[in-house]
């Protein structure tokens, strides 16, 4: 398809629909015993179905109808298909499927591995949708202390958890850079006897960086990531940056540590600086140059993300904002790109694919807080403000930002063991469970999708939401018609393609 | 009577009264739905007989069709939570036996991690949650 095809075509992102049994099937002719429990939705002209267990299956209507009615007989065609894909209730291999389930489930035996410290409320620039509450570089007073700190990462290293990433979150965290090079170090010292897989991110907007501060980055092994809406004239539209030019100081400084990585031995398709953009309404029709900037700068994953909710980002919807109708339209027009992209040798991913197509076409669990049940906020990671609060997580935080402290659930002098066994933890716990939610339960792409009870609480009011109505069900939802649309589509030079975003690499590099 | 009905709607006081049949919607379930109202209107709730009466005074004036919308709202709500109600209890043991996992997991004190993770990779588990039901029903009591 060539790239006029692609700047004028229609976007008419493909959708599923939810089927009632019974408008495929007789309900006299049902065996409910043939089956293992399992929902259903129309793809296209074939219906896909799943269990809990993660399986799933593209079934013809008649194939469909025989499978309700249990008619396959052992030896037949369709009968083993059914089997391998543990749909034949008599055939399951319940330990089996218990391991698997421990496997997927593993984060459940263990605390937060991400710990988000907000250094500073201070930032030079100042984004139209920024989530945090910002204020001028001269605001010293909400800056983290170093007392302040070394309790957050006392508490930090007490996560039972064997796996610890601490990551630097603002306002701009470099402009707090004695705390943050303190961390660091404490950090690193105290872990000479907790022995954890320790590691440290980065997300800064690059624009105070300098020699001395990249030298200890890089020698300390911390990740660098940073924000990239797109193409200059766009970036620079919405991240307004004070003192400079915001997208420039970005790019020059992208190249330069990328090159100090390849300085360093270390392989380029893997250590990159990692960049994200956040999609706003001028971003809508600037899909190809979105996707075309970040492969100009060598990034490998484009994570087309979403304006959410919260801080900034809800002031400004009327001017920034969009219906989730147009989010979907840009994604699946963004995706189609890439995969073309992809088809013409270059190699670059869409992350929301990447992980769902993870879940499932790799059976794997890549652990992304804001899509696993239950959803991460406590279990799978903690925020710490500038004054010691703790928060659910980032987005707790951003909620407390907007003057609610619903998801404060404590501060560093408390302890560990009361933050993660008390009330608050459990019932945000329960909320992020699919199991409770209506819609969710019914819903064929439950093994894979999850919760983020800041969202429901931020967009409907409450922890729990109500999935019919709701955007956060709404974005998943369609993701994943729009991708279980391409697998259905799929040649296997595709199927090669979507395995390939499933590949995993663990950044050594990074692990302290 | 209608199940739920708006009893009263004065524009100029952004008051609302709804009234609700008590035998549809659990006292738990009317709290849940009033309680996702509390940024938008002061709530009073209240009984008259058989009927619940929801009295909702907005917090900002509003039109006549925003009021009917939030009355609107408030009935879709009541029906969201019963439903959540009736699935959370039919899923009741899923729900606990995760979350308990889920705070245990979190919370034991994992002796090994000085050595690394074990063999599975599983932290300490006292309770016995993470292990197979059958090798639980296979181990001696007491």
């Amino acid at each position: 398809m060539g790239d006029t095809m692609l700047e004028t075509r229609a976007a008419n992102l493909p959708k599923g629909s939810q089927v009632a049994l019974a408008e495929l099937t007789d309900p006299a002719e049902w065996k409910p015993d043939f089956a293992v429990p399992f929902n259903q939705r129309t793809i296209g002209g074939k219906i896909v179905i799943s269990n809990d267990f993660g399986d799933w299956l593209f079934l013809t209507q008649e194939e469909f109808r025989d499978f309700v009615e249990g008619r396959p007989q052992p030896g037949e065609p369709l009968y083993e298909k059914l089997k391998r894909a543990n749909f034949v209730a008599s055939e399951i291999d319940f330990l089996d499927q218990s391991l698997r389930w421990r496997r997927k489930k593993e984060y459940l035996f263990y605390g937060p591995t991400l710990h988000a410290f907000v250094l500073t409320h201070r930032c030079n620039h100042g984004c139209q949708y920024c989530h945090s509450s910002i204020v001028g570089m001269d605001r010293m007073d909400t800056d983290m202390s170093i007392e302040t700190a070394e309790k957050g990462v006392d508490l930090a290293f007490q996560t039972t958890a064997h796996g610890l990433t601490i990551e630097f979150q603002g306002g701009e965290p470099t402009a707090n850079w004695d705390v943050l090079r303190h961390i660091v170090e404490y950090a690193r010292e105290k872990n000479k006897t907790a022995k954890k897989i320790l590691s440290f991110a980065l997300v800064t907007n690059l624009s105070l960086m300098d020699d001395e501060k990249l030298e200890f980055l890089l020698d300390r092994h911390v990740q660098i990531c940073t924000s990239l809406d797109g193409p200059e004239d766009l970036h620079n539209q919405i991240r307004i940056f004070r003192d400079g030019n915001s997208h420039q100081t970005l790019l020059t400084w992208m190249k330069k540590i990328n090159q100090r990585y390849v300085d360093m031995g270390l392989d380029p398709n893997q250590y990159r600086v990692e960049a994200l953009p956040t999609i706003t309404r001028p971003s809508l029709t600037r899909w190809k140059e979105i996707v075309d900037t970040f492969v100009e700068v060598g990034c490998r994953a484009v994570f087309l993300r979403k304006l959410d909710p919260f801080g900034f980002a809800a002031k400004s919807a009327k001017t920034l904002g969009y219906s989730m109708d147009e989010f979907l339209e840009f994604y699946a027009n963004a995706v189609d790109y890439i995969i073309e992209l992809n088809r013409q040798g270059v190699q670059v991913m869409e992350r929301h694919a990447a992980i769902m197509l993870n879940k499932i076409l790799a059976d794997d669990e890549p652990n992304y807080l804001d899509l696993r049940i239950p959803g991460g906020a406590c279990i799978g990671q903690l925020g710490y403000a500038p004054d010691g609060s703790i928060y659910s997580s980032d987005e707790g935080r951003f909620v407390a930002s907007m003057g609610d402290d619903m998801f404060r659930i404590g501060s560093v002098d408390d302890s560990y063991q009361d933050l993660m066994g008390g009330a608050a933890t459990r019932a945000l716990v329960m909320a992020g469970l699919n199991d409770g939610h209506p819609d969710c339960v019914s819903c064929v792409y439950k093994p894979w999708c999850g919760q983020q009870v800041e969202y429901n609480y931020k967009t409907q009011g409450s922890l729990h939401g109500h999935m019919r109505d709701s955007t956060w069900c709404k974005k998943h939802k369609s993701i994943f018609d729009y991708l279980m649309h391409k697998l259905e589509a799929a040649d296997e030079k595709d199927m090669e393609m979507f395995r390939l975003w499933t590949t995993n690499r663990t950044l050594d590099h990074f692990i302290v | 009577m209608a199940q739920s009905q708006i009893e009263q709607l004065d524009p100029a006081s952004s008051t609302l009264v709804l009234s609700l049949d008590v035998d549809l919607y659990s006292r738990d379930v009317l709290y849940a739905a009033a309680y996702v109202f509390i940024d938008r209107a002061y709530i009073l709730l209240d009984r008259d007989a058989d009927r619940y009466m929801v009295r909702m005074r907005a917090k900002q004036k509003m039109p006549d069709e925003t009021m009917r919308a939030m009355a609107g709202e408030f009935e879709n709500e009541l029906l969201a939570q019963a439903l959540r109600e009736q699935v959370g209890k039919a899923n009741q043991a899923i729900i606990e036996g995760i979350t308990a996992l889920a705070i245990s997991g979190a919370t034991a004190v994992a002796e090994s991690h000085a050595d690394g993770p074990g063999l599975d990779g599983f932290v300490d588990d006292p309770k016995g949650l993470g292990a197979p039901w059958q090798n639980k029903e296979e181990a001696p009591e007491g």
